[in-house]
């Protein structure tokens, strides 16, 4: 019997890692149900990505040799219903989709794309370009994605992933368009829980067994906050900082963990230029996906941009709220380091309660053996052997006997 | 736009396709204004979707490049067709038309494929470069090398071991030790091309700036460093200081045999070794691409398999050091040329050729290394390991 593979290809910042972590952390819940999203980490099919891609990815790649052609074997090889999610995959140019297509055989491919408005997915790219060392400036990142010539990597990159009836004709051009489902993500204020369920309906999944796994989440910043980490990129990006360093401790400490927590501070939206722009690309974009025949689970209208708050220039932030995010994140610091510090004294302590737990066995050992009767009445016999010259040649004799020469008990 | 129009814009880029594909070399546009450039044949028969412009563009200059006639031109013309670029960068890019309006439809916008920045057709030629490479059979390599001799000839990876090579056919008459010393900026500059021929995938730049940061010198680019450490074993009148300038190799062989004592006749020029900066290059961006797509010893296994036909003038470029490091450098040079002339040793030669001369070439250009890519790819696609794989098709991703 032919079975299905779900596969899930972005759009980046539409709840793409919210819906991965549900998947990764319910392979019962998943399997009970028929399904099985094949990932042994939960960055699985993000190396499969890069493998298919030939993208390089600050060393990562290194860990994907061969993960997509392992991902389709196991694909092709299994009965159930598999689930396959990495918004990278939006990327992929058409010789990539036929290879990737190819490499399933005769499974019957679904594709699932979730977009989200212009109006909210460009702020929250050029965040995560922030978020990823790059010190481009807003004002700067909007003409470049703007400029219609798309010259360079940054704007071919955004339109890879963000031109959804581009990655739908990419993805879709061998597929009937019932098996194209776009899932538009909800306007802002629509219960949280409504993106999941239209994409638990586009898999056929019952949502409600599955739990969040709790570890990964994507959130957006403010403009201070995010103003301030595009300053520090500036002074840790010429060698200061590694790309571990960068990623533990700039990505997830300061910015996901400490300044996402900070809600009350302006959030981030497009001039009033580029919302006319957006709102304009919108319509075409509509217009034309109307047209497809695809699956569209939600509805095509959430693609046009809702209206939004007053803009905010992250060029030029309100300095005195730069200084306050950047006291959270400096206390935040603080405490990281007070608790590596705590953290390091409590494994030292356990270390040596160990050392000490050890040394008392190794005690007990030495007196269970060095205190039994036989050994000390052999020692008795050798020191004797050293003032007794009879006794001495008998013990020779004895260790001859024995056959060793060690003089070991 | 309507019917008639795709279809004689299909037909006309399917017959350019077949031009190309055939080693012709004709632009697209010159293509396009030919009096009838719909070949019928080819238009009757039009196999589906257009390879991107960047691909198409790439077998036409490799078309057009001399060498093209010693490879299987057909094969590698699809295997480049056939592929997308590796990395990031614009895709799929549609060719221009000029009956079309470019701004209709979505995806990126269409383009003359002769304007495509050359660093792009780089990219297409270092996915083909890879794949060709990693078709490939594994050599079969021999079971242990046998251990030769090495005289202690150290510093400058390019010249060190040519002269390695050439002094240890001689018996040295002491035990002395020869530091190759040459100017800083070409030091670093060879340390870091090392590297790439090793796997390396950090840009020049940042090569620069890693050892500016962190104050430390990679060995072989650092003579007081390397003539203090063999000083502590034989002493420092023991250790012969060679300052080598670019273009004067055979003195600095000669000086290196008269301080170890050796007899070596009339021996050539030693060559130097060791890719150049266009060349290394190449390999930095061909090692960003095969770090993901084979394990690290094969990747070395290509890396080296791929180094002797590499095209290509080695010295036909010299890095610059970026602006912001040369302070740096030059205080770095100084340095050392104190330290080598208070450490005792014997020094041959004139040390303050060691401080880096004032930057009078550019390093290689997009347009360079393109030429470059284009001769390597067609002698790696023209070599017989793998002209055997790509005509058969073998292993195709």
């Amino acid at each position: 019997m032919t079975h299905k593979l779900l596969l899930h290809v972005g759009a980046p910042k539409t709840g793409t890692s919210f819906v991965q972590d549900l998947l990764f952390h319910n392979p019962k819940a998943l399997a009970e149900q028929g399904f099985v999203y094949p990932a042994d980490r939960f960055d699985a099919h993000f190396l499969a990505a890069l493998d298919l891609m030939e993208l390089p990815w600050g060393g990562l790649e290194t860990q994907a040799v061969g993960a997509w052609d392992r991902l389709a074997e196991q694909i092709r090889d299994e009965d159930r219903t598999v689930i396959v999610s990495h918004e990278i995959l939006a990327a992929a140019s058409r010789p990539q989709v036929r290879r990737a297509m190819e490499s399933f055989g005769d499974t019957e491919v679904h594709l699932v794309l979730s977009a989200r408005d212009l109006v909210r997915q460009i702020p929250a790219e050029w965040q995560e370009n922030v978020k990823h060392r790059r010190t481009i400036g807003y004002r700067e990142f909007l003409d470049t994605i703007m400029d219609p010539e798309r010259s360079g990597k940054l704007a071919s990159w955004f339109w890879s992933v963000q031109e959804v009836p581009a990655i739908l004709d990419r993805w879709g051009e061998s597929l009937p368009p019932e098996r194209v489902h776009l899932v538009t993500v909800p306007p802002p204020g629509a219960p949280s829980e409504l993106l999941w369920q239209r994409f638990a309906g586009v898999l056929g999944l019952d949502p409600a067994p599955l739990e969040r796994g709790g570890g990964r989440a994507n959130p957006s910043l403010g403009v201070p906050e995010i103003a301030l980490i595009r300053r520090v990129n500036g002074r840790v990006n010429h060698g200061v900082l590694g790309g571990d360093p960068y990623r533990a401790l700039v990505r997830e400490l300061v910015a996901h963990r400490t300044l996402s927590a900070r809600t009350g501070s302006p959030r981030l939206y497009l001039p009033e230029d580029a919302q006319a722009w957006a709102t304009d690309l919108s319509k075409r974009w509509v217009a034309a996906l109307s047209t497809k025949g695809y699956d569209v689970v939600g509805d095509l209208a959430e693609l046009q941009p809702a209206s939004t708050g007053p803009f905010v220039d992250p060029d030029a932030p309100d300095e005195g709220e730069v200084a306050d995010a950047a006291l959270d994140t400096i206390v935040a610091l603080l405490q990281h380091e007070v608790d590596a510090r705590r953290a390091g004294r409590d494994r030292e302590r356990a270390l040596r309660e160990e050392v000490e737990v050890l040394r008392r066995e190794r005690d007990e050992a030495w007196e269970r053996f060095y205190g039994r009767a036989s050994y000390r009445a052999r020692q008795r016999l050798v020191r004797a052997a050293d003032r007794s010259r009879l006794m001495a040649l008998l013990l020779r004799g004895y260790r001859r006997a024995r056959g060793r020469s060690s003089r070991s008990a | 736009m309507t019917r008639s129009v795709s279809a004689t814009f299909d037909a006309v880029a399917w017959s350019w396709v077949d031009h190309l594909r055939h080693r012709g070399c004709t632009p697209w546009l010159d293509w396009v204004a030919r009096p009838d450039p719909a070949d019928p044949l080819v238009a009757g028969r039009l196999p589906g979707r257009l390879p991107g412009a960047a691909q198409l563009e790439t077998v036409r200059r490799l078309a057009a490049r001399p060498r093209s006639a010693e490879a299987p031109f057909t094969d590698l013309a699809e295997l480049v067709l056939d592929r997308a670029a590796p990395g990031r960068g614009p895709d799929d890019l549609p060719l221009l038309w000029p009956h079309r309006d470019a701004r209709e439809g979505f995806g990126p916008p269409p383009v003359d494929p002769a304007r495509i920045p050359a660093s792009e057709l780089v990219r297409v030629l270092v996915g083909a470069l890879a794949e060709l490479l990693v078709r490939t059979p594994d050599e079969d390599r021999p079971a242990h090398r046998t251990r030769r001799r090495r005289l202690a000839v150290v510093g400058s990876p390019a010249l060190a071991p040519a002269l390695r090579a050439t002094l240890g056919r001689g018996e040295p008459a002491g035990a002395g030790v020869v530091v190759l010393a040459e100017p800083m900026d070409e030091l670093l500059g060879q340390t870091w091309a090392l590297r790439m021929r090793r796997g390396g995938i950090a840009p020049w730049p940042r090569h620069v700036e890693r050892c500016a940061r962190t104050g430390r010198l990679p060995r072989a680019a650092d003579p007081a460093g390397t003539a203090a450490q063999w000083a502590e074993r034989v002493g420092p009148d023991q250790v012969h200081v060679v300052v080598a300038r670019p273009g004067e190799e055979y003195d600095a062989q000669r000086a290196a045999a008269d301080a170890l004592g050796i007899e070596i006749g009339d021996a050539a020029a030693p060559r130097r070794r060791g890719p150049g900066p266009a060349q290394a290059e190449l390999l930095r961006r061909l090692n960003q691409v095969l770090r993901g797509r084979t394990p690290a010893d094969r990747h070395r296994a290509l890396v080296n398999r791929l180094v002797p036909l590499l095209a290509g003038d080695p010295r036909a470029h010299r890095l610059t050091v970026p602006a912001r490091y040369e302070g740096w450098l030059r205080h770095t040079a100084e340095q050392a040329v104190h330290r080598l002339r208070e450490g005792g040793f014997r020094v041959h030669g004139d040390l303050d050729a060691l401080l880096p001369a004032a930057p009078d070439t550019s390093g290689p250009s997009d347009w360079d290394l393109l030429d470059l890519a284009l001769d390597t790819c067609l002698a790696v696609a023209g070599a017989p390991a793998t002209s055997v794989v790509l005509t058969s098709g073998g292993a195709r991703r």
